[in-house]
């Protein structure tokens, strides 16, 4: 009961808006979920509009991902979500933004299609439900595990190995941002054993690989000796090294990466240099043991998630230099941290003056991203980038790097624009979007739509930073500004 | 022991009595004063607000003539003639001034007011104490006006008002603040660095309180618990607020909310009350109630509202009923008294130069309206403070902090290195505060103190005298990891520099104060900055236009001046009947003007020409206020005037580049005007606005602002309406 009744035209006081953001990511060993909420904000000095602080009000413990024998036990998988949901007290249409992902050995599942279709179906059409998305898997990981300490520390690199059961995915950044990524097929799950002991369960095709590499020659219903598990680790801890030494790693193990170059140049392993250290942090179900362990809170029996996780993770620690940067530094939310960063940060808010040629346009969801251009891009150029546009499914985007700075640029960039869209005779039903990193989107558009008498439809989305993404989602207007969520990278 | 209040039908008032003549012929002169409005006027200080409502005296004899006449008056004479509103009627404000103990006013009533000067200065503490209580807000400011400066602070200083919520505050040898940390989102790690960075600095035993930017419920009760958290958290004894209007509170309050203290600005007109603050007597008296029955510290604080005053609110939005700045105030004092208040801030200054020029009207104008303050009751604090577009800077503000201290102000704000992050103005530190504890040897009230020694903020030497301890001004101190500190320090604005080694003693290190200062000098340059007429001619030709005001200084004091075109360009403007009249004015910043224009004219002028909108000439006009607008509209009779203004210049350099854009919609056409006055409930309604502001480098760009304003003036044409009349018909 409230202290004090009072007239409810009170309440009428409470107008904010909340986005209702979520976080959904399955594994190859775990699922994890968090759900938020943060409020669209006006800075009063600047006008311009912001996420607000989010709140997260439910995160559930992490499960095991929902396996029948090789496949996703989609039955249960709903069941998740449905128990998930109602406890958040969520309604699939109420999400605004966020993501949900399947990664690792789930993403490989024959029916991985079937699970994002059930996710798809679950939780609204503002949500990307993906798979194989190493690079975004990264991304996430980063930002979700090393994104507050790396705004904090501005001047810090950092580098975040986010170790699951299927894949290791690394990312490097500085200052809130993700500069370099990279994915390994190492993970804790590849070599399965019976829990409590080390007869061999199963092994993924790079388990295979694994045991083949190390001259392990067992399989299925053998007894892994110390000696094959510390070659294991040896292997595993050496990669690691690899990856930060940027040297190259056999093809076979490297997923992705987009890093030739030295990343040691960052990563100090000499303490009298006066460079900053590259900070390395750890994510992930091994991420989340290894501080486990290192804060004392508890140990469990080697292999008691019927995997080599625990190995892997005590191994990590036992390597002088991890050791040093585990006891130094700490990421957040380690286990979740890709669903952290699909809740928190894989969603922009547009600036406030954006420009639509027609407001029912939104929501979009799976929009590709064509091309990258700058700002003085040629008219032959963009007309061809127009011409790809026409013939799409539903639509493209056209990002337009940064530098789109005066009233000149605007109106010659609207002006080729204007006579691209005329000259390709781009229909109605294939919006164009521009994403501009400045503030100039109802500017570009205004010139880019003859002043709203263009037959076309055009979109532009200003004051988003670029992300290399492959695909965007476009939530929604609330309060003049639109959520941009990213996948595909 | 709470207050029970008095009902207002019960108060009684004299009758109203016609306006009387005061005359003295002094030395061959005869000086005149018709009604004691006017007289009160005439015997204060020459002051910006009542030089601009023509109610200041104009010469020095004429103020002391009608000093003199005023002396001579009885307190009963006072007393009887209670001052009307603008018909003629006692309003709320003046009805609640006469809930006085007439035992007090009795012991008074046969003294002129001269007289009573003279008791007040010979009294001892108790009866001064007591006497206030006998007098009205208009008795006070009477007295106050013929007191010099010596005997505002003498009389005062004699004046102990004590209140107590988790702390004491008010007591001899004590100086409080309010800390103050504000953010232009109400950002949650900001609002925190900034807390500890007071609380660090033995600030924040009055209260931590913040002034939202978004005024919901919500968010109302986000920060509000937010605060309760930090304040558990870090143990400190005080007391927490969102200074949010009183109905939001009251929602927070009905929700459970901490509202530990309830917070109201106050002005001294039931008209300004009613119609600029949006309440009644009834409503804070509601508030009250709900206070003293249901808030979190009913059971240990003896009283918990806090109200906001200042000189010149009454007079800027034109609702002072011919009542002059420091009378208004006074009878702002007598509304707060009605609730006992825990704490009463006056934010003199805050306004501008049109209510106050430079540091001596600003400092006068505190020192009366803490005389004024604490004779009535009132547990008086002082927010000596300037905008950048007043001559008020911070020497002025520091010499009206140590004549305060000397009259025992019981707190200041603290708000972190003077510069507030959301409203755009000048207050006083923390190093401020403790500069002046340690000048008058003061100490935050017994509470706050003990806590602060037990986190070695302060210390005691070995003569047992309080002294700056090892944690004093580290805010690291509150955290738990460098992580910490470093989130919440870089999510706060304007911090050049805030720990060990930014300190030199109890001030900012030279560095950070010549850092502070260098961004001031820049908005102030903008400010003095004159229209180049030449620089933006480059990019279309203009037509010039003057106003009312000859020069900068004459511009920036009146508002009034700025806001007509003179003679001679008012009667060259003949009707043109176009769609869009673009008005380019300096306002309050020309460089704003000369940042911004060049990239707008031109987007502006595409846009009305694709949208075929017939527009005139461009009008560019120094020294304009927005209101010009409104005149160059109806002798040109165009539908939309866009009026491109420089805004006033706050805290930072970037920002002193500020631009506006007034979208005047001119209703003349009986149809829309019919609608207009029906949506706004004024009859008389000639124009609605749109407003699109922070057109600058770091806010909205100027050639997204210019596409903008086409769109909304296609808008405001299509629809035939403006401002929220027309977000309205947009939103369905």
């Amino acid at each position: 009961m409230p202290l004090v009744e009072y007239p409810k035209s009170l309440m009428a006081l409470n107008s904010n808006k909340l986005l209702n953001l979520v976080g959904l990511d399955f594994g190859s060993t775990t699922s994890s979920a968090v759900f938020a909420r943060a409020a669209i904000v006006k800075d009063c000095i600047t006008g311009r509009m912001e996420l607000g602080l989010p709140e997260i009000f439910f995160k559930p413990d992490p499960i095991f991902t929902p396996f029948s024998n090789t496949q996703i036990d989609l039955d249960a998988l709903k069941a998740t979500l449905d128990l998930w949901f109602s406890k958040a007290g969520f309604e699939a249409s109420e999400v605004d933004a966020g993501g949900a992902i399947i990664t690792g050995l789930a993403s490989a599942s024959a029916n991985v299609e079937e699970a994002k279709v059930l996710i798809r179906q679950k939780i609204g059409k503002a949500i990307i439900a993906t798979a194989s998305d190493p690079y975004l898997e990264s991304w996430l990981a980063f930002m979700g595990s090393c994104q507050r300490s790396s705004v904090a520390f501005p001047d810090q690199p950092m580098i975040n190995f986010d170790i699951g059961g299927g894949t290791t995915n690394i990312a490097l950044g500085k200052n809130g941002f993700v500069s370099k990524v990279g994915c390994l097929w190492m993970g804790a799950r590849h070599v399965q054993v019976q829990a409590g002991s080390y007869v061999i369960s199963a092994l993924s095709p790079y388990g295979h690989l694994l045991l083949d590499h190390c001259a392990i020659r067992k399989d299925c219903g053998d007894l892994l000796n110390k000696s094959d598990v510390n070659k294991i680790m040896e292997f595993y801890v050496a990669l690691l090294h690899e990856m930060i030494g940027g040297q190259k790693v056999g093809p076979a193990w490297c997923r992705e990466r987009d890093f030739e170059v030295d990343l040691n140049g960052n990563v100090d392993r000499d303490r009298n240099s006066e460079q900053k250290k590259t900070a390395i942090m750890f994510s992930g179900g091994v991420g989340e043991l290894i501080y486990q362990f290192a804060t004392n809170k508890g140990h469990l029996s080697t292999t008691a998630f019927g995997d080599l996780g625990i190995d892997l993770a005590l191994a990590i620690m036992e390597d002088p230099l991890f050791r040093e940067h585990i006891e130094a530094w700490r990421p957040e939310n380690m286990g979740r941290a890709t669903a952290f960063g699909l809740a928190l940060h894989n969603t922009s808010i547009s600036g406030v003056t954006i420009y639509l040629s027609n407001d029912s346009l939104l929501p979009l969801t799976d929009m590709p991203i064509l091309a990258e251009v700058p700002a003085n891009v040629s008219l032959d150029e963009l007309t061809s980038i127009l011409a790809q546009v026409a013939r799409s499914s539903h639509g493209a985007c056209i990002r337009i790097e940064a530098g789109l700075t005066t009233a000149v640029l605007v109106r010659e960039l609207g002006a080729k624009i204007a006579q691209a869209v005329f000259e390709v005779r781009l229909p109605r039903s294939k919006p164009v979007i521009f994403l501009v990193v400045e503030n100039m989107g109802k500017a570009l558009g205004s010139y880019a739509s003859n002043w709203g008498r263009g037959e076309s439809t055009i979109i532009i989305i200003d004051e988003l930073e670029s992300r290399r993404a492959s695909f965007l989602n476009i939530g929604a207007v609330h309060q003049g500004v639109v959520s941009v969520s990213y996948f595909g990278m | 022991m709470t207050k029970r209040l008095t009902a207002l039908a019960s108060i009684f008032v004299p009758e109203v009595k016609p306006d009387e003549l005061y005359t003295l012929k002094f030395h061959g002169t005869e000086f005149t004063f018709m009604g004691l409005k006017s007289l009160l006027a005439a015997a204060d200080i020459s002051k910006a607000g009542d030089r601009n409502a023509r109610l200041a005296a104009t010469t020095e004899t004429a103020r002391e003539a009608a000093r003199t006449l005023l002396s001579k008056l009885l307190v009963s004479h006072i007393y009887d003639r209670p001052l009307t509103d603008h018909l003629g009627n006692v309003d709320s404000v003046m009805r609640v001034n006469y809930d006085v103990d007439l035992i007090q006013y009795n012991s008074i009533k046969h003294l002129t007011v001269g007289g009573l000067k003279d008791r007040l200065l010979k009294a001892d503490s108790k009866e001064a104490a007591s006497l206030g209580f006998g007098m009205t807000g208009v008795l006070a400011a009477a007295v106050a006006k013929i007191m010099d400066v010596h005997e505002l602070v003498f009389v005062a200083k004699k004046i102990e008002r004590t209140s107590k919520a988790r702390t004491t505050l008010g007591e001899k040898g004590r100086l409080s603040s309010r800390l103050q940390p504000n953010h232009p989102t109400d950002e949650l790690r900001s609002l925190t660095f900034l807390i500890y960075a007071g609380l660090s600095t033995g600030g924040g035993d009055a209260l931590i309180g913040m002034n939202p930017a978004i005024d919901t419920v919500d968010n109302i009760s986000t920060v509000l618990r937010h605060l309760d958290k930090i304040r558990r958290k870090t143990g400190a004894p005080t007391q927490i607020c969102v200074l949010s209007h009183v109905k939001t509170q009251m929602a927070c309050l009905a929700l459970g909310v901490p509202v530990e203290i309830m917070f109201q600005s106050l002005a001294g007109t039931e008209q300004t009350n009613l119609t600029e603050f949006d309440f009644t007597v009834d409503l804070l008296d509601q508030a009250y109630t709900a206070m003293r029955d249901q808030g979190p510290l009913h059971a240990v604080a003896k009283q918990f509202m806090y109200f906001e005053t200042g000189q010149g609110s009454e007079f800027t939005y034109n609702k002072h009923n011919g009542i002059d700045m420091a009378t208004c105030e006074g009878l702002c004092y007598g509304l707060a008294r009605r609730y006992d208040p825990f704490m009463v801030n006056n934010v003199t200054g805050f306004i501008g130069p049109e209510t106050h020029l430079d540091n001596f009207e600003m400092i006068l104008s505190n020192l009366q309206d803490h005389f004024m303050g604490k004779l009535l009751g009132l547990p008086m604090g002082m927010a000596p403070c300037y905008t950048l577009h007043s001559n008020i800077g911070l020497d002025g503000q520091q010499m009206a902090t140590q004549m305060l201290t000397a009259a025992g102000a019981n707190f200041y704000m603290e708000v972190c290195l003077n510069t507030d992050r959301m409203l755009a103005y000048f207050d006083t530190s923390g190093h401020d505060n403790q500069t002046l504890r340690e000048i008058y040897q003061k100490k935050p009230s017994e509470e706050f103190l003990q806590w602060a020694i037990s986190k070695d903020i302060f210390t005691l030497d070995r003569d047992g005298v309080v002294v700056r301890g090892k944690n004093w001004g580290n805010p690291r101190m509150f955290c738990e990891s460098d992580m910490e500190y470093n989130e919440l320090l870089h999510a706060t604005p304007s911090v050049p520099g805030f720990s060990a080694s930014d300190h030199a003693g109890p001030r900012p290190t030279n560095r950070v104060a010549r850092e502070l200062r260098l961004d001031q000098a820049i908005g102030r340059a903008a400010i003095q900055c004159e229209l180049d007429i030449p620089r933006i001619n480059a990019c279309t030709p203009f037509r010039v236009l003057k106003t009312n005001a000859s020069d900068k200084q004459s511009h920036l004091s009146s508002p009034e001046l700025g806001s007509f075109l003179n003679t001679e360009s008012s009667t060259n403007l003949v009707p043109e009947n176009s769609d869009v009249q673009i008005i380019v004015a300096d306002g309050l910043s020309a460089d704003a003007v000369h940042a911004n224009i060049p990239e707008m004219i031109p987007v502006l002028l595409d846009g009305f020409v694709a949208k075929k909108l017939a527009t005139g000439k461009p009008i560019a006009i120094s020294y304009g206020r927005v209101k010009v607008a409104e005149q160059v509209a109806t002798l040109l009779k165009c539908k939309v005037v866009v009026l491109l203004i420089g805004e006033r210049p706050g805290g930072s350099a970037v920002a002193s580049r500020s631009l506006s854009a007034y979208l005047l919609f001119n209703v003349s056409e009986p149809k829309t005007q019919a609608a207009a006055a029906a949506f706004s409930k004024n009859p008389e309604i000639r124009f609605e606005y749109t407003v699109i502001s922070n057109i600058y480098e770091a806010g909205l760009l100027p050639a997204e602002a210019a596409s903008a304003i086409v769109e909304k003036c296609e808008q405001i044409l299509s629809y035939k309406a403006a401002g929220n009349r027309l977000e309205a018909i947009c939103a369905g």
